[in-house]
């Protein structure tokens, strides 16, 4: 652990985009005590430029652009990290059961099999149509829709593991499924978890904010990037600002989070091709 | 889609007022049009016109559906008996005459002769009898109709005979209602549909355009009826003469709004309907393109469920009244001044036999003491009020978010539920699953057919003996003086028992190439009588 | 191998059977009612109603799911709530503009791909490889809608040299064809883009390291035939996976896409169908998607074979 994290330390990369990322969510977690209040409504000042009073300017509603990005960050960092937790969990322990006992990989597998036969986004769109626009149903309909991937993932390194002299020696001597499961196995899986998180955080924020664009996102007045950025298209040319700064929000956090999760790869796996974004 | 259809419903109404009222002079861009008009010179024949349409109609029958997306495209198609020109006021269409018996209660249509559908058949009285039927079953406000109607009879090939049960003034208005029209179509095609929505082989009417072809969610295409028989009248709206100018009409199916506006500015089309109003000072400098302004379009309405909840009581519902300001809900919604403006009366203004502004004394009266005064008399228990809206269409999305900070200023704790269109239309006849919801109302034609403010008739759970009895008082009157009366009073009955929140009144943006000429600018879009000239 | 296919082509139906049901079964929990939306909002509760009864709504999920699952396995879909027609009609009008959409920005995503893959690694330990790096997962970083926006407003609207919208098939002509989807289908392309790139060029890097890379290195062979030749060719097979998923964020990418530039595609219909609650239309196009998805795979997996011989199928 503490050669992998001064590995990373070493990258260039990955210091940039770990800083970003602590800027990012520092930025909104603080945002309470500095910024105004994101859902303020002036009309008066509708669509004002960046100025003095309001740095990045103000939306449709007047309410401040810099304000609504840092808490919508709340939101957005929020959906991804736990759509990424919620997702390796899922993915984690099935995979780990599909991979070790050949019985649960045959009923779980043929399942999941309808599952991965879904583009993600047209799953995550079904299932948010189903439960409707809030922010916990986003997240579980994420977590639903990046579940099978993890758990393919996870299937794969148990398959392989379970194989090792050093696995089939502890099962020799009495060690219950389980336990090797925990001890032997996922320790030895934990890198490629790691990594599918990163890139499942990535892409939740992503999501969010296609989600948004087809009118099935997180209800406002919760301002989230993917809400900002769906709401500001129509004044893409009358206020650029409006629309600029939410996606700039969003390129610089999912590009350092990409980034973050190559790195962790190339530290953690040096010989992998796997792993996806997108 | 649907959303587009609603808004195309609610745009429908727009234009009326337009020509000789005056309005015209008053939109900037509609007086533009006609400056150019007459520097065009006559009229051109020929050429295609590409449309941005904001939604997909589920069907072209006019009958079967309320969308105002359908009726935009097919009453290009179809004709009623008698049709609304464009003061909202019905004329003889494809009826020569009416006679009314002395006793009200028998109506004698004449109807015009060698007018032909665009099957090649002739028109006769076997189809309107057989196509008022249909209506009667299929429409809603048939179905209202047809609770008076006694008989509709073919009196010779060119005469129909209308008898009523009792006594009902808005019959001739109710032939000429936009909503799910009393179109005329071949008594074959009427009676092989029934109650079903007309299949696209059977969109078969007498207009100036006819179904050429349609790809569903990709585009419609009309083309000219040439055996179309005009009238000579210049009355405007539906009615009169209307001159086919454009071989083809071709509309194309482009739900982003931003990219019908994109895609007027670069010449893809020559029209594009519903483009955010908030683009209208930019528009307005765009060297190829012009605005037109759809006045009246619709009015903003916050409904309140009136059956559960806090708003069970009617105090609440003053409360909530006192706390609103159409001006700045208005503001929100459309942004630019020159889109939305107030008036209290239940009519729109260019409706000049139904408007009046007797009794809306309470209109945009807002008071913030006495709304506080009301919250707390009303006994409001501190739930967070629930507030429907959808963001499929911005501008119901945007007054909710106004309303929601002017409620909470007396003292409400609100909750906004935003829901796509679709479940929104689901909810809010659900009694338990919201206190207001959003909406807009396109202009009706006559009180009866006024859907939210009949009791009983709608989403909200309406119910006041007040109002049953001042519209049962008006089908039964023909005289001018009682009719003002009433419409004062309904106007105060509106105020005073809250069943909505009338807001601000919006006006609708369509943009269009600076060489489309003649555009009459009359509700949802008609396209008759324009032309294009070439560059 | 032929026994192999069959049985892969025979595990499709119950895949697309889940597929089925989960759509079925989530489109129906959803709120929202077909009829109002199709009747509109001035429609009276009497009228909807009667539509209901119309279309079979207000039969019982249950006794609906059955009537559905009776046609299906007799290959009947269904008929579109919203259009009346039927559902394999108004998918299979929508197949032409989503396949020339996701074909020709597979082919820009490889066009784009493999050449800077490939100068990445030629250039590896230069300033170039972390500007390609960084630059590959900008494309990936980027809501698609956004940069849509942003090109249509440039390149449609200030420049004029593209159309803003719409789709010509191809038999109106290739040109008007091409230049309506151009911007759309790079739009897609450059997400994938950075995805295989960045597959190609851990793939060769990976090779690089290999033995039989040494080997051919002594022996004398200039960088550019080691780099052709031996790493790129042996890249590919990772790579022919990573295009397997790929093409599912393209059919996936396809909705947005399609929405924005007004293609009248699978990915619209999709979109618009759960709009109008048009539940038929809904599950058939979804469980199109998921055929063309699986059967892709399928061919994938029957690819590695001929590009690897060492794999096996029985």
């Amino acid at each position: 652990m503490r050669t992998t994290v001064a590995g990373l330390m070493r990258r260039p990369l990955a210091v940039v985009s770990l800083a970003v990322l602590v800027a990012v969510v520092l930025a909104a977690v603080t945002a309470p005590l500095w910024a105004a209040d994101p859902n303020r409504i002036n009309v008066a000042q509708r669509l004002v430029g960046p100025s003095a009073s309001h740095l990045l300017g103000t939306d449709n509603f007047g309410r401040d652009i810099l304000s609504r990005v840092v808490t919508g960050g709340r939101i957005s960092m929020l959906i991804g990290a736990s759509v990424s937790l919620v997702a390796l969990l899922l993915g984690t322990v099935s995979g780990l059961l599909a991979g070790y006992y050949r019985a649960v990989d045959r009923t779980l597998s043929r399942f999941l099999d309808g599952l991965m036969a879904f583009p993600s986004f047209l799953l995550a769109i079904a299932l948010v149509g189903a439960l409707g626009p809030s922010v916990r149903s986003e997240i579980l309909a994420l977590s639903i829709a990046y579940w099978p991937r993890i758990m393919r993932v996870v299937r794969s390194s148990t398959m392989q593991l379970r194989e090792e002299q050093y696995v089939e020696a502890a099962r020799a001597v009495g060690v219950r499924g389980p336990s090797i499961l925990l001890r032997h196995v996922l320790p030895n899986a934990m890198a490629p978890i790691i990594i599918q998180g990163t890139f499942v955080f990535a892409e939740a924020v992503l999501l969010d904010a296609s989600l948004s664009f087809l009118g099935l996102g997180v209800a406002p007045p919760a301002p989230t990037w993917g809400n900002m950025l769906a709401d500001s298209r129509t004044y893409l040319s009358l206020a650029p600002w409006f629309s600029i700064f939410p996606g700039l929000a969003i390129v610089v956090t999912v590009l350092a989070l990409n980034m973050f999760g190559d790195a962790l790869r190339d530290q953690l796996d040096p010989h992998s091709t796997r792993g996806s974004v997108g | 889609m649907p959303r587009l259809r609603r808004r195309l419903s609610r745009t429908i109404m727009v234009l009326l007022a337009v020509g000789s009222m005056g309005l015209l002079a008053a939109c900037g861009s509609a007086s533009t049009g006609t400056a150019q008009n007459s520097a065009a010179g006559p009229p051109v024949k020929g050429g295609t016109l590409k449309i941005a349409l904001n939604a997909d109609p589920a069907t072209l029958d006019w009958t079967s559906t309320s969308a105002v997306v359908t009726r935009a495209v097919s009453w290009n198609i179809f004709e009623q008996l008698f049709a609304l020109d464009k003061n909202y006021v019905e004329r003889p269409m494809l009826a020569q005459s009416a006679k009314v018996s002395p006793d009200k209660l028998t109506y004698t249509i004449k109807l015009r002769t060698g007018v032909k559908f665009q099957d090649g058949s002739d028109f006769d009285s076997a189809d309107v009898v057989a196509s008022l039927e249909r209506w009667g079953k299929v429409s809603g406000t048939g179905v209202e109709t047809f609770q008076h109607v006694k008989s509709v009879t073919a009196e010779g090939p060119d005469t129909v005979q209308i008898k009523l049960k009792s006594l009902f003034g808005p019959l001739l208005i109710d032939l000429a209602d936009v909503r799910q029209a009393a179109i005329m179509l071949p008594s074959a095609i009427a009676n092989a549909a029934g109650v079903n929505a007309l299949e696209d082989k059977q969109i078969i009417g007498t207009g100036p355009y006819e179904l050429e072809s349609r790809t569903p969610g990709s585009s419609i295409v009309l083309k000219r009826f040439d055996q179309y028989k005009s009238l000579t009248e210049n009355w405007g709206g539906l009615a009169g003469a209307k001159a086919a100018y454009f071989d083809k009409l071709d509309y194309q199916i482009v739900t982003d709004p931003q990219v019908r506006i994109n895609g007027v500015q670069t010449g893809e089309y020559q029209f594009a309907v519903n483009v955010p109003q908030d683009n209208y000072d930019q528009v307005k400098t765009m060297p190829t393109v012009q605005p037109f302004i759809v006045d009246p379009y619709a009015f903003l309405a916050f409904v309140f469920n009136k059956q559960s909840g806090p708003f069970n009581n009617v105090l609440l519902r003053q409360a909530a009244q006192y706390a609103s300001n159409p001006s700045e809900i208005g503001a929100a919604a459309v942004g630019n001044k020159a889109l939305y403006s107030l008036d209290g009366s239940i009519f729109f203004p260019q409706q000049a036999a139904l408007h009046t502004l007797t009794g809306t004394s309470l209109y945009n009266d807002q008071n913030i003491a006495k709304a506080k005064q009301l919250v707390t008399q009303g006994g409001y228990d501190g739930k967070p009020i629930r507030l429907l809206t959808t963001k499929d269409y911005p501008e119901f999305y945007n007054a909710t978010v106004a309303l929601s900070s002017e409620l909470e200023a007396v003292g409400f704790k609100v909750d906004i539920q935003v829901y796509d269109w679709p479940t929104l239309l689901q909810r809010r006849d659900i009694a338990s699953d919201y206190d207001i919801f959003v909406t807009t109302s396109s202009p009706s034609f006559d009180p009866t057919s006024m859907l939210w403010m009949i009791p009983g008739g709608w989403s909200g759970f309406y119910t006041s003996p007040k109002m049953d009895s001042l519209l049962a008082q008006w089908v039964k009157t023909s005289d001018p003086a009682v009719k003002t009366d009433l419409l004062g009073q309904m106007n105060e009955t509106v105020y005073t028992e809250v069943p909505e929140i009338k807001s601000a009144t919006l006006s609708a943006l369509y943009v269009a190439s600076k060489n489309l000429q003649g555009y009459p600018n009359w509700m949802d879009t008609t396209f008759w009588n324009a032309w294009m000239t070439k560059n | 191998m032929i026994g192999y296919i069959v049985r892969r082509v025979l595990a499709i139906i119950p895949v697309l059977l889940v597929v089925g049901i989960v759509v079925f079964m989530l489109i129906h929990l959803t709120p929202g009612d077909p009829a109002q939306v199709i009747l509109g909002d001035a429609a009276t509760p009497a009228r909807v109603k009667v539509l209901r009864h119309q279309l079979g709504l207000d039969q019982p999920l249950w006794k609906q799911f059955l009537t559905w699952v009776e046609h299906v396995c007799r290959g009947n879909l269904g008929t579109s709530l919203f259009y009346q027609q039927s559902v394999v009609h108004t998918v299979a009008v929508r197949v032409g503009p989503t396949a020339s959409l996701a074909g020709l920005a597979f082919v820009f995503s490889l066009v784009i791909a493999i050449p800077s893959a490939l100068l990445a690694v030629w250039k590896r330990g230069s300033l170039l490889d972390p500007i390609f790096m960084s630059g590959s997962l900008l494309g990936v970083s980027m809501p698609n809608f956004w940069l849509a926006l942003m090109m249509i407003s440039l390149f449609g609207v200030k420049l004029g040299w593209l159309p803003v919208s719409g789709y010509v098939p191809l038999d109106q002509g290739v040109g008007l064809w091409f230049s309506h989807l151009l911007m759309p289908a790079f739009v897609l392309a450059i997400q994938q883009a950075g995805l295989i790139a960045r597959m190609l060029r851990d793939g060769m890097l990976d090779v690089l390291h290999q033995d039989y890379i040494r080997t051919a290195r002594a022996k004398g062979a200039g960088e550019r035939l080691v780099l052709l030749h031996h790493a790129f060719r042996n890249a590919l097979i990772p790579t022919v996976t990573v295009i397997g998923t790929s093409l599912a964020g393209l059919l996936g990418g396809a909705v947005v896409t399609e929405v924005v530039f007004a293609i009248p595609g699978v990915g619209n219909l999709i979109v618009q169908s759960i709009a109008s609650r048009d539940f038929p239309v809904l599950t058939g196009a979804v469980m199109f998607v998921a055929l063309v998805y699986v059967l892709v795979n399928l061919l994938i997996d029957l690819l590695y074979s001929v590009l690897d011989p060492r794999v096996q199928y029985r």
